[in-house]
């Protein structure tokens, strides 16, 4: 271990031992890549050509982004403003507005059960997809990365992506039929090895039908992210495996004090996705349950769905938008700055 | 550093507020506009020419005349009828503008369309989703064109000196919405049990009249295997237990509809608002309850709504299934039907069920709920009263009975046009005599879309033992008087003036 921790203190300095390489290293610039100090040379040189030719020369680089920039602002932006706005409003599609302040705030949190229960369901969504989305993928790619042969590590990395080029509403089909409770595959499975008494109708029952929600998809492997992780592993200094090696390291070992801190960026970015994709939910549950049965598997992404389109409520709908806005950002900011100190 | 981004997301905020305040002001203003203009309610004065658009929802034709079972209803007769439109006024120009998805409903389609501006001219609906569109001016009050004669009736007949005499009084009147029309509703559809004949035979039973008696043909078919009972969709039933609502609480009717005839929106909120018509009263509560008796007897998958009790009563795993008056032309041109069928109507509740029923029938089922209407943008294009002669002439005697009976799943609302089928014909006559459903205040579609899916769920939370009657009870009928007091003061509705203390 000795030698390891010389060598990654040589490497990265002492502050980022344990840092994936490449993230805080001030890489020596690539050729043809233009040097700090000549770059500030263009810079005095550009200045004596004063304003009119700075703008002339930056200009088509800001025509080429503008498209995009005008895009984002009207298609992005703006509705997400709008929202915002409309969020303080009461207000009923073809009637005008009226000013409710933060009514609709405080009658999410106190008076609308069915928003209530839909946080507690999306809570029981996002605990298990944020594993989902870290855990398993690292311990496939730990499996994949093992694998000594390329050719077969190039097989498993094709079959890990391939069923992501499957659309997701196939997937929330399929497993709908699965759970059926008359002609589902996991009833007749359970009824062949002689646990019929566990059958069960999945998604109509109010008790359970959250938790068969959940636990749809199983292996569970998303393989986007599994690849997101490999690449992380793959970009591990072999230097430094072979001296955890050396060092006597159990695999075990390796993966928990090498792996594991140096694929924290990889780790970092698949849980940032899991936040957002678990909190927006929406989809998964229109498809197989719409809500129901009771409001038991509501989300909030569907409730806001139902009070726009189905109550007119736009201004109740767009506080829902808000507040599941507002969420994303605080559990996004608060991970990666639980995740910066986790690596101090 | 956290405090630093907030920091600057908060100024980012701020920022977007005021920009989209700036925007989004006039937007308002428009929307204020908008119902300070009055002219919906009197038409325009459009020649008979120009382009008219049009969403027959189901009328559309299908897209092939062969029969499937993914296309049980082959039709195309809105095209003949367009043609002759068309031949009539060389002037006219009418496209078809194709529905939207079965899985989009024709609210979202219209709300969404409407918002935009592309809603076509004329479309079809439902009149309980106008109920709460009324006061956006996106409808057309169509109470002016009913009084005027339908020169496309023959002289003599009802609707040609006046429009609204072709219609069969009970059914269309009871879809005014605060005293106008603003749909013309096109046709009568109901609903009733459909059971397996063979399998009644095989067991011994014989089609029930009470509902001791369908508990104890439940029982039977159970006894013997067979699962009882499925119904329309996942949600089973709520048509049939609204019917039984209507038996139990017979007695309550001259309270809740002091005038009689079609229960209106205003009378069924008033009773509420004033304790008439409460889920607190024992009435109500044995209704309750034996719903929870009946849903015994149901599939067990009832509650998901992916369940497809239809399919499973054509393959003979469930006798009897509820389902609408379109299940007869369907089961009729289906080949894979192996089993004589039949139909009967809900039964009635007497005491041997439970001391508050007294034996009323269980009122028929069925109704007028939906038609045409002519929208906003026929008004903004000058259309109106285009818009309202091309309905005219659809709903014809002659015509209408042509369209209707090309779907075969509906029956016709005009006096005059006859269903093509003989086994419809007595079932309509039922309906037409008879108040049913537009004088059933106890029927779900009496309230408006929220209210109507909460009770929905707080009963299906009571049969699945999630909540206990009491509470059950208390929250429907919370839910019940949130409603009635919201209804009652955004309508302006005068209870003492119909009839209520």
């Amino acid at each position: 271990m000795g030698l390891l921790k010389s060598w990654l203190v040589g490497r990265f300095g002492g502050v980022a031992a344990g840092q994936q390489a490449g993230q805080t290293e001030e890489r020596p610039p690539a050729a043809g890549q233009p040097q700090a100090g000549v770059l500030a040379g263009q810079g005095s040189v550009r200045a004596r050509h004063g304003l009119r030719g700075r703008v002339r020369h930056a200009l088509p680089y800001y025509a080429v982004l503008l498209p995009t920039l005008l895009g984002l602002l009207v298609f992005d932006y703006y509705p997400a403003f709008l929202a915002v706005y409309h969020s303080f409003f009461e207000w009923d599609i073809g009637l005008p507005a009226t000013w409710v302040g933060i009514d609709n705030f405080v009658r999410m949190f106190t008076q609308d059960r069915t928003f209530l229960r839909s946080l507690r369901n999306v809570g029981i969504i996002t605990v298990w997809i944020m594993f989902q989305a870290t855990v398993i993928p690292l311990v496939v790619a730990e499996l994949i990365f093992a694998v000594k042969s390329m050719r077969w590590k190039y097989w498993f990395r094709i079959g890990m992506i391939l069923p992501a080029i499957i659309p997701g509403i196939v997937v929330f089909l399929l497993w709908r039929f699965i759970y059926d409770g008359s002609v589902g595959l996991l009833n007749a499975f359970l009824t062949a090895i002689g646990l019929e008494s566990w059958t069960r109708v999945w998604l109509g029952d109010p008790r359970i039908a959250i938790w068969a929600l959940t636990f749809s998809g199983f292996p569970w492997v998303n393989g986007v992210n599994t690849l997101i992780t490999l690449a992380g592993l793959q970009n591990i200094n072999g230097e430094i495996l072979e001296s955890s090696e050396l060092d006597g390291a159990s695999r075990l070992q390796r993966i928990w004090r090498l792996d594991i801190p140096l694929v924290f960026g990889q780790i970092k970015l698949n849980l940032v996705r899991a936040i957002i994709a678990s909190i927006q939910i929406f989809e998964v549950v229109f498809v197989m349950t719409e809500g129901g049965p009771i409001k038991s598997t509501m989300v909030p992404g569907l409730w806001l769905y139902y009070n726009a389109f189905n109550y007119h409520r736009m201004g109740y709908a767009s506080a829902i938008g808000v507040f599941i806005f507002v969420t994303i950002l605080l559990l996004t900011l608060a991970s990666m700055r639980i995740f910066r100190e986790e690596r101090a | 550093m956290l405090v630093k981004r907030f920091r600057v997301i908060g100024i980012l905020l701020a920022l977007a507020l005021l920009a989209s305040a700036c925007v989004a002001a006039p937007a308002a203003e428009t929307g204020q506009d908008m119902a300070a203009d009055e002219a919906m309610d009197s038409g325009d004065s459009g020649a008979l020419t120009g382009k008219l658009t049009l969403n027959p929802g189901s009328y559309y034709p299908s897209e092939s005349m062969e029969w499937s079972e993914t296309n049980p209803n082959p039709h195309n007769m809105i095209l003949t009828l367009i043609d002759e439109y068309q031949a009539l006024h060389p002037g006219v120009e009418i496209e078809l503008v194709q529905p939207p998805p079965g899985d989009v409903s024709s609210r979202e389609y219209i709300v969404t369309n409407m918002t935009a501006g592309t809603i076509p001219h004329v479309v079809y609906t439902l009149t309980r989703d106008q109920v709460e569109e009324i006061g956006k001016n996106w409808w057309v009050n169509l109470d002016s064109y009913l009084e005027q004669p339908n020169h496309y009736v023959e002289e003599g007949e009802p609707g040609s000196e006046r429009w609204l005499d072709l219609f069969y009084e009970v059914p269309f009147q009871a879809n005014r919405i605060l005293g106008s029309h603003y749909t013309l509703n096109y046709s009568i559809v109901t609903s009733m049990m459909f059971y397996n004949k063979d399998i009644f035979e095989e067991v011994g039973v014989e089609v029930p009249t009470t509902l001791a008696e369908l508990l104890d043909v439940f029982q039977a078919l159970q006894d013997a295997g067979y699962t009882p009972y499925g119904g329309i969709g996942s949600w089973f039933m709520y048509e049939t237990l609204g019917q039984l609502g209507g038996s139990i609480m017979a007695e309550l009717t001259p309270q809740v509809n002091p005038d009689g005839g079609p229960a209106n929106f205003e009378e069924v909120a008033c009773a509420i608002d004033r304790g008439v018509f409460r889920a607190e009263t024992p009435e109500y509560r044995e209704w309750m309850r034996l719903m929870k008796e009946v849903a015994r007897y149901r599939t067990q998958d009832w509650t998901d709504k992916n369940a497809n009790a239809i399919t499973k009563w054509l393959q003979g795993d469930i006798v009897v299934v509820e389902d609408g008056s379109w299940r007869v032309k369907q089961n009729k041109l289906n080949p894979n039907i192996e089993f004589e069928w039949g139909m009967f109507y809900a039964p009635k509740c007497t005491q041997e069920s439970s001391p508050v029923c007294t034996g009323a029938p269980a009122p028929p089922i069925g109704g007028a709920p939906g038609g045409f209407a002519i929208t906003k943008t026929a008004v903004e294009d000058g259309l109106v009263d285009l818009a309202a002669d091309f309905l005219m002439f659809l709903s014809a005697p002659q015509n209408a009975e042509r369209l209707i009976n090309d779907l075969g799943n509906v029956l016709p609302l005009q006096k005059g046009a006859t269903p093509a089928d003989p086994d419809l014909i007595g079932i309509l006559e039922n309906l037409q005599d008879h108040e049913g459903e537009a004088a059933m205040w106890t029927y779900y579609d009496k309230t408006n879309l929220e209210s109507r899916l909460e009770i929905w769920d707080l009963k299906n939370a009571y049969i699945l033992d999630q909540l206990t009657l009491d509470d059950a009870v208390a929250q429907i009928d919370e839910n019940m008087t949130l409603y009635a007091t919201d209804f009652i003061s955004d309508n302006e509705v005068d209870c003492a003036a119909l009839g209520f203390e």
